[in-house]
């Protein structure tokens, strides 16, 4: 009897059914797919700096000079020093690597960073293959990460020929590799790795630009570095501490964090729309409920009847949605960063069957809930749909009369929404949460394309263009500031003879020691200084730039952490010689992580060594664009790095705009898609239930395509609630989910917000599938006959 | 003149692949102003007569014409608009939009039709409503709830709702089976009024009562009419012992 019962009602109530399982499966696999990422993803950093054994303290020397020394001072003195490793890089100067491809041989383009040569046999900052597992190389190959084969167009198999000083060598693309420490644009280095003999030739030749590298576990990494620093040591050139390697990771964490919001939105979605089906269904079920309960049929085998109907299609449901989830997030997580290694999500199986039982107990437990009722409510109370007759309440909803220009369909729209107002808060709140979460990234894009932006990567975004590998041929890289002078009075000379009247700008980068005399210890820090004639673009929070030979600004992470404030007096060890300054300035940009000083135009660092140049900034009168002079002055000097603002961001920030761009259409896709299914079932939903209504207004001569108007018109306005919604919504996104994002970078922006794309555009391909969703789902309306009237209750 | 003539029509269901001829070649004439009440077996083909030469339901066979169209020829959109119109309808169940008012629902179908388009056509409709209401004596339950007010009530809003945009022709289904004895009466007095105004009335009945209100009444069986009696113009109440006694008759010769 009750399999028959069951059978019946499965058939009979065939659409209800199957819009619930699909409900319940589409549940089961956002919430076991998005726990199961939030994990992964929220630890991914932590997961692969453990992996790749990044130590807590990495030191980088200049040559190996005082190798001995920093050697025994960190086995005897380091503070809390656990263990240590050290090791030797190959410096490369970007024009000592050519590639072949094709018989043509083309220089290397390393993105601005500094090119090391090393091998994968260090205990510290391991390097993986692609798949995350260790690998070897014979002889003759070489690895590098994706990111640089991609930018060089390499292929395993391609040809590169390394020259430096007497060793010139070819060597044959062996894999592409993840490098934790050397991998991350953000991290300004990128690491070749050869074989252990390859690599021998290099380092031993006499002629080789050799960095010192100490991977020090310690647990006291900041006493480390500040004790590391009073030492005096003249090589050292930085120390980086895991949590600076790990904030090189943030921009991949834009990423990662958007995957977290995607996850957490869609299990409110999932839940809401959950709820809202069963209770949908549930009353549905309540007019049989009341005649088996008039016919006599006792409260619990009618609740055993439901409970098991409901048990076979949640159970059926989310198994089919667990199968589902496992592919699901890991095709998720893999689209988070090229850059990291993410744990298997497909492992944490666990996570995701439990996901799969809490979406089981919740159905069951909240259907075991609705059937309790039914012991309170009278058989004819459950007959009238469990309603008892009483109201205490007004009734919602407008009267049509009192509308004397409002076409019928646009009436019955809103006087539906606000008549049930619970009921199409759920679509609201989901189709809320799907405008919102199109424009995340979409301001991302906005913010790092903005001038804001340009400007806090030490740009001026009002310059013609700007250039960077300016050295020569065979001349390897710029040593002092004095190099970078010469080199940018040659580019200018070159650009005059070309045409050009073009003014150059260089920054170069030092890392000096300072300290405030009896108050803080010596801290060596990224120094930047304009050379040239446009120094005024930088911006500053407070205070002004530095402009006398004893002036100095800081960034804002810096004075915090030394507790200085504008108008101290500070020293630092510059040409050998203690100099004095007064900070005269803060501000806030990427420099460095956020950790920066900016020096006067005048002082003289040429006698200090220049860690690297930022892009030199190109002043002159032109009415093309950046990218235009770009691409114009690529083709004139291709010896050179001419790009525009946009690309220096690109190129700092990991390539996650563009990651981004490559995610847009992907996620309006995926978005659309959810939120037209969850319209389309909706719709179906509330023509199940309405078909009695339907045929009431076809038997009194409405048309169908009117009927189907007025059906799409209540979607219709739900999504522009939302819409209105979401606008402060997304200001508020803007507020508390960017800009700490961006600020963990080390500085704050204003979020740029284009409206006709984030409040048109984007919401309009939402809404557009919403309306398409809509027409489909109210296909149905033609088929029902006028007979169905005895549908309506 | 006609306001209504089908012609040979047929209706027939197929049900697990089993042919059901539910009207069999009816052919059937309702002139202007005339009330004619459908009598029968139950599963005679009534409801299925009424539901096919309004067009609520399509035809198998055969032609309906019904101000100078032939129904079974028109689209869907013809048909809906015909009905809104040109038809009124009263069913045994007071249906109405649950969301509603009383009044709303019953100005819906005019709201929708060419007058409800402008404002002035809007302010007309609901004086038409009003006067309407005030005619069938539910004036006070304008504002109510459909689930606020009593069965008789509704199904006088449901007759001012069929009446709201002048229809030429109302059918009614059982307009009386859901009431009680003396909503009945109210309701049939309203009906024979709007029919003394002149407009058509194809209404189907299992009450002998109701029928004896009727100017003509059909009898069919196994989906053909077998008969029908002319009982004339009702004048009033009085002489509704005799059209009653009259039809008793005629219904026991037919094995009532």
């Amino acid at each position: 009897m009750l399999q028959r019962i069951l059978k019946k009602d499965m058939k009979r109530r065939k659409s209800v059914n199957i819009i619930l399982f699909i409900f319940i499966t589409l549940a089961s696999v956002f919430l076991s797919s998005s726990v199961n990422n939030i994990l992964v993803v929220s630890s991914a950093v932590d997961y692969y700096m453990d992996r790749a054994a990044v130590p807590e303290v990495s030191l980088f020397t200049a040559g190996t000079d005082e190798e001995q020394e920093i050697n025994d001072w960190i086995e005897n003195e380091g503070p809390l020093v656990r263990s240590y490793e050290s090791g030797i890089l190959v410096i490369l100067a970007e024009k000592s690597i050519t590639l072949e491809r094709g018989g043509i041989e083309t220089s290397f383009n390393s993105n601005g960073a500094s090119i090391y040569l090393g091998t994968s046999d260090a205990d510290h900052c391991k390097v993986f293959d692609e798949n995350g597992k260790s690998f070897s190389l014979n002889k003759g190959e070489i690895a590098m990460t994706s990111g640089v084969m991609e930018r060089n167009g390499l292929e395993p198999g391609d040809k590169i020929r390394i020259a430096e000083g007497s060793v010139d060598k070819e060597f044959t693309v062996g894999l592409s590799t993840k490098d934790a420490g050397f991998g991350n644009d953000m991290a300004g280095m990128t690491r070749l790795i050869v074989s252990e003999s390859d690599f021998s030739m290099y380092k031993l030749n006499p002629e080789a630009d050799l960095l010192g590298m100490y991977y020090v576990d310690t647990d006291g990494a900041a006493d480390f570095v500040r004790e590391l620093n009073d030492q005096g040591f003249l090589s050292v050139m930085n120390s980086v501490t895991r949590s600076t390697y790990a904030m090189a990771y943030s921009f991949d964490m834009v990423m990662a964090s958007l995957l977290i919001l995607i996850g957490i939105c869609l299990i409110l979605i999932a839940m809401l729309v959950l709820r809202f089906t069963l209770v949908f269904t549930i009353e549905e079920d309540y007019r049989e409920i009341g005649i088996m309960k008039a016919v006599g049929m006792k409260g619990f085998a009618i609740k055993k009847l439901y409970l098991i109907k409901y048990l076979v299609l949640v159970a059926s449901g989310s198994i089919i949605g667990l199968a589902a989830s496992v592919p699901a997030s890991s095709m998720m997580v893999k689209g988070v960063s090229k850059n990291m290694i993410m744990e298997d999500a497909g492992a944490n199986l666990w996570v995701n069957i439990i996901c799969t039982l809490l979406i089981i107990l919740l159905v069951m437990l909240f259907c075991y809930c609705c059937t309790n009722r039914l012991n309170k409510v009278s058989a004819i109370a459950a007959i009238r749909g469990g309603q008892t007759g009483e109201r205490y309440s007004g009734r919602g909803g407008i009267r049509l009369h009192r509308r004397s220009r409002m076409p019928v369909a646009v009436f019955l729209g809103i006087n539906d929404m606000l008549s049930h107002v619970r009921r199409y808060l759920v679509m609201i709140i989901t189709f809320g949460i799907s405008f919102v979460l199109i424009t995340i990234p979409l301001n991302t894009i906005n913010t790092m394309k903005s001038s804001e932006m340009a400007s806090k990567f030490c740009l001026d975004p009002d310059s013609a263009v700007y250039v960077k590998d300016i050295e020569k041929q065979g001349e390897g890289s710029f040593k002092s500031s004095k190099d970078l002078i010469e080199g940018m009075e040659r580019v200018r000379s070159e650009l005059k003879d070309a045409g050009y009247d073009a003014e150059l700008t260089g920054i170069p980068i030092y890392f000096l020691q300072y300290e405030q005399a009896g108050k803080t210890g010596k801290s060596k820090i990224a120094t930047v200084q304009a050379l040239g004639p446009n120094t005024g673009f930088m911006t500053y929070q407070e205070g002004s730039a530095p402009v006398l030979e004893n002036e100095i600004a800081f960034s804002k992470d810096i004075m915090k952490e030394n507790g200085w404030e504008i108008g101290d007096s500070i020293e630092a060890a510059i040409n050998g010689k203690e100099e004095k300054f007064i900070i005269t300035g803060i501000y806030s940009d990427y420099t460095q992580l956020g950790r920066s000083a900016r020096m006067n135009p005048v002082m003289d660092c040429s006698n200090e060594i220049m860690f690297d140049y930022w892009s030199i900034i190109v002043d002159m009168d032109t009415d093309s664009s950046q990218s235009e002079m770009a691409e114009e002055l690529n083709k004139l000097f291709p010896d050179y790095g001419w790009s525009d603002a946009q690309e220096v961001i690109d190129r700092n920030v990991g390539g996650i705009q563009q990651s981004l761009q490559e995610m847009m259409i992907p996620m309006t896709a995926l978005l659309c898609a959810i939120i037209m299914l969850i319209t389309f079932l909706m719709e179906r939903l509330f023509i199940v239930r309405e078909k009695g209504e339907i045929a009431m207004m076809k038997s009194i001569g409405y048309r169908n395509g009117y009927i189907r108007l007025w059906q799409i018109l209540r979607m219709i306005w739900a999504a522009v609630i939302s819409m209105a919604a979401a606008v402060p919504l997304s200001l508020l996104a803007n507020h508390f989910v960017l800009r700490p994002i961006f600020a963990i970078m080390g500085a704050e922006l204003k979020i740029q917000v284009i409206p006709w794309q984030v409040y048109g555009i984007y919401p309009g391909i939402l809404m557009a599938g919403i309306i398409i969703a809509a027409g489909i789902g109210t296909i149905n309306v033609k088929k029902i006959n006028i007979r169905e009237l005895s549908n309506l209750e | 003149m006609e306001a209504l003539k089908v012609s040979n029509l047929c209706k027939t269901y197929v049900v697990n692949k089993r042919q059901n001829n539910v009207l069999r070649n009816i052919n059937l004439t309702i002139n202007e102003g005339e009330m004619v009440g459908v009598m029968g077996p139950s599963g005679s083909g009534k409801t299925t007569l009424l539901y096919t030469v309004s067009g609520m339901d399509g035809a198998t066979a055969g032609k309906v014409d019904f101000l100078g169209k032939d129904l079974t020829a028109l689209s869907s959109n013809e048909m809906s608009d015909l009905r809104l119109e040109g038809m009124g309808f009263v069913f045994q169940q007071m249906y109405m939009l649950k969301n509603l008012s009383v009044y709303d629902n019953i100005i819906l179908p005019a709201y929708q039709s060419k007058a409800g388009k402008s404002r002035a056509g809007r302010k007309m409709i609901n004086d038409r409503a009003g006067l309407l209401m005030q005619k069938l004596g539910i004036s006070e339950i304008a504002d109510n709830d459909v689930n606020e007010v009593s069965g008789g009530q509704l199904q006088r809003a449901c007759i001012c709702r069929s009446m709201i945009n002048s229809p030429k022709i109302i059918f009614a289904d059982e307009p009386t089976g859901a009431l009680n004895k003396q909503n009945s009466i109210e309701v049939m007095e309203e009906l024979n009024r709007i029919n003394g105004e002149g407009t058509s009335i194809l209404l189907v009945t299992h009450d002998m009562k109701v029928a004896s209100k009727c100017e003509r009444v059909l009898y069919i069986e196994d989906g053909d009419i077998r008969e029908d009696i002319s009982l004339g113009k009702r004048a009033g109440a009085g002489e509704d012992r005799e059209r009653e006694r009259k039809l008793n008759d005629w219904l026991i010769k037919l094995g009532w």
